[in-house]
C-alpha cells in the first residue's frame, strides 16, 4: 500500500474534515447511478455505504492492489448492489412454516456461493424461456402488483395472471428437463 | 373459479407482497386448506429463484471494472447478462459508475488491468480515419434494420462520435498527409485509452450491423413462409372436421364431465368445434379460450364470440393447433378484470 493511501486512510479514520469530505465525494459519485432504484431511501443508503467504507478501512482490508479511490468505488458498488437486492426481498422470508423457511434460506445461501453449475443451469433456463416471461417475472421481482403489470403490458388482469402462471410452469418444466438430461 | 386456480393465478403476487388485503387473506386461507395449493407456493418460489437468479455482487463489480472474473468464465457471465434482465440492469448501473470513475481519474491502474484493446494511436491522420469510419457507419443505408435496434445503435454512435470529437478537439490541428513522417506527440494515457475504446466500439458496431442484416434476412424468409401458409389455409378445402360439443355438468376441472372423443381424418386441415351453449343471451360473455391438458391456454379469442341462428358458437382451427390430446374449450367473462368461466367443454382429439 502506498504511503499516500495509508495516510489518507488514517486521516479518514481520525475524522479529518478535508479527507472525510473528499472520500464522501467519491462515495456520492460512485453511488449516483443507483439513485433511481434507491431514491426512496437514499439518505439511509448513503449512510450504510459510509459505514461500510469505514468498516473496510478500519479492518485493514485495503492492501494497495489498486489505488484507493478505485477501491472505494468498488466498495460503494458492492454496497449499493446489496441495497438494490434487499429491496426485492420476497415474502418468503416471513413464511410461518419454519421448515420451509429454513429450506429456502439454505437454498439462498447455496445460491450466493459461487456455483458455476448453478449459474450455468439457471442461465440456460433463462435463455430458453420467452422474452415475455423474463419481462413479466422481472416486473414481479421488482415488486409490481398485477394491476400495474396489466397496464404496463396492455393485457387484461385475468389474462396477465394466466400468462405469469404459464411462465412459471415453463421455467419449472425446463429446469426438470435440464436436470433429467444431466442425470 | 376453482380454489386451486384462484391460488395458482395469484401466488406470485402473494409472494411479492402486493396482493390486496382481501385477496391475501383468501390465498392464505386456501393455502392452509390444501396441500395442492401449498405445492403451488413451493413451485412459485422455485420459479422466482430461477427468474431472479443473479451473480454475486462481487462478480458483477469485478467484471465491470476488470473485464473478467477469476472464477467465472467471461462467456458464462455474458450469457447470464444477455438472458437476465435483472442482472443486466444491475450490471449497467455498475458500469455507469465505473465509467464515472474513469472520467474523473483518467485511471492510473497497473498494466495488468488495462483493457486489451488499448494501444497507442500514432498520427493525426489515423484519428481522422477513425472519425471518418464512425461518420460513414452512421451514414450507411438504414433500410432493413430493425427500428428498435436502430435507435439503440444510433444513440450509441452519437455518444461515440461525441467522445471522439472531444478527443480530437484536444489535439493539435496537424493534418499532414499519411506518407509524411510526423514526430510523435507525447502520449496522454487518458486520451490514448479513450481512443482505444472508441476503436473497439467502432468494430463492435460494425459487427453488430452485419448481425442485424442477417437477422432481417431470416425474418424476411419467415414472412415469406408464413405468407405461403396463409394462402394454403385461405383456399377452399375438402375434409373439414365438424365436432358438436355440449357443456359438462360442472365447471370444476378434474371433476367427471361428459367428454367428446373425436378421431380426425388424416387429410383434414381444419376442425370446426360447435359449442351447443346453454348460456342465456343476456349473460355477460367476453371471450372464448382453449386449454390443453396441462391447463395451459393455447388460444384466446380476439373478440366476443357471436351466436349463429341455432344459438351455437363456432370456432374453427387449423388441425395443427390441436394435436392428439385432451382439450377444454371455455366460454369466459373477463369484464371487470376477473376471469369467470361460464361454460366448459371437454374434447379428446385422436
Amino acid at each position: 500500500m502506498s504511503r499516500e493511501s495509508d495516510a489518507k486512510i488514517e486521516a479518514y479514520l481520525a475524522g479529518e474534515a478535508e479527507v472525510v469530505a473528499e472520500v464522501d465525494r467519491w462515495i456520492q459519485s460512485a453511488a449516483r447511478p443507483f439513485f433511481r432504484r434507491l431514491s426512496s431511501q437514499w439518505d439511509d443508503v448513503l449512510q450504510d455505504v459510509r459505514l461500510e467504507v469505514f468498516k473496510v478501512f478500519s479492518s485493514g482490508q485495503f492492501r494497495g492492489e489498486s489505488n484507493l479511490k478505485t477501491y472505494v468505488w468498488r466498495v460503494v458498488n458492492h454496497s449499493c448492489l446489496d441495497q438494490v437486492r434487499k429491496l426485492s426481498r420476497w415474502l418468503w422470508t416471513d413464511i410461518e412454516d419454519s421448515s420451509e423457511a429454513q429450506e429456502i434460506a439454505e437454498r439462498k445461501m447455496r445460491d450466493e456461493r459461487l456455483s458455476l453449475s448453478t449459474t450455468d443451469l439457471l442461465t440456460r433456463i433463462l435463455e430458453q424461456v420467452s422474452e415475455e416471461c423474463r419481462k413479466l417475472w422481472q416486473m414481479l421481482l421488482e415488486g409490481h402488483n398485477y394491476r400495474e403489470m396489466s397496464q404496463a403490458m396492455a393485457v387484461k388482469e385475468g389474462a396477465l395472471r394466466v400468462r405469469v402462471l404459464r411462465c412459471r410452469k415453463r421455467a419449472i418444466e425446463l429446469r426438470n428437463e435440464l436436470l433429467d438430461g444431466e442425470s | 373459479m376453482s380454489s386451486d386456480r384462484y391460488v395458482a393465478e395469484r401466488i406470485a403476487w402473494y409472494l411479492n407482497g402486493t396482493l390486496e388485503e382481501s385477496e391475501r387473506s383468501e390465498v392464505e386461507r386456501l393455502l392452509a386448506a390444501s396441500e395442492e395449493n401449498r405445492e403451488e407456493l413451493r413451485e412459485a418460489m422455485e420459479a422466482a429463484r430461477i427468474y431472479g437468479h443473479r451473480l454475486p455482487a462481487r462478480v458483477l463489480v469485478d467484471y465491470a471494472f476488470d473485464g473478467s472474473h477469476e472464477e467465472i468464465p467471461s462467456e458464462l457471465i455474458e450469457r447470464h447478462l444477455a438472458a437476465s434482465p435483472l442482472a443486466r440492469a444491475e450490471y449497467e448501473m455498475v458500469r455507469e459508475s465505473q465509467k464515472t470513475l474513469e472520467r474523473e481519474t483518467g485511471s492510473e491502474e497497473s498494466p495488468a488491468r488495462v483493457p486489451q484493446f488499448s494501444r497507442p494511436i500514432a498520427s493525426g491522420w489515423r484519428r481522422l480515419a477513425l472519425a471518418a469510419s464512425l461518420i460513414g457507419l452512421t451514414a450507411l443505408g438504414m433500410a432493413g434494420w430493425q427500428w428498435n435496434r436502430l435507435a439503440e445503435q444510433g444513440d450509441r454512435l452519437a455518444e461515440v462520435e461525441s467522445r471522439l470529437r472531444e478527443a480530437l478537439a484536444e489535439e493539435p490541428a496537424s493534418m499532414e498527409a499519411p506518407d509524411e513522417v510526423v514526430p510523435e506527440a507525447p502520449a496522454d494515457p487518458a486520451l490514448e485509452r479513450r481512443l482505444g475504446e472508441l476503436e473497439l466500439e467502432n468494430s463492435q458496431l460494425a459487427a453488430g450491423k452485419s448481425d442485424l442484416v442477417e437477422q432481417v434476412a431470416r425474418q424476411d424468409d419467415e414472412i415469406r413462409q408464413l405468407g405461403e401458409q396463409v394462402a394454403e389455409f385461405a383456399s377452399p378445402q375438402a375434409n373439414l372436421a365438424v365436432v358438436d360439443l355440449y357443456p359438462g355438468d360442472m365447471v370444476l376441472r378434474g371433476q367427471p364431465q361428459s367428454e367428446r372423443v373425436v378421431t380426425i381424418p388424416r387429410q383434414t386441415r381444419n376442425v370446426a368445434l360447435i359449442l351447443n351453449s346453454g348460456i342465456a343471451a343476456e349473460e355477460p360473455l367476453t371471450g372464448m379460450r382453449i386449454l390443453d391438458e396441462s391447463d395451459e391456454v393455447i388460444w384466446t379469442s380476439d373478440e366476443r364470440p357471436e351466436r349463429d341462428d341455432l344459438g351455437t358458437f363456432t370456432v374453427s382451427l387449423p388441425v395443427g393447433r390441436l394435436s392428439a390430446g385432451r382439450y377444454t374449450v371455455e366460454l369466459i367473462d373477463e369484464a371487470g378484470g376477473e376471469l369467470s368461466v361460464l361454460e366448459s367443454y371437454l374434447v379428446e382429439i385422436r
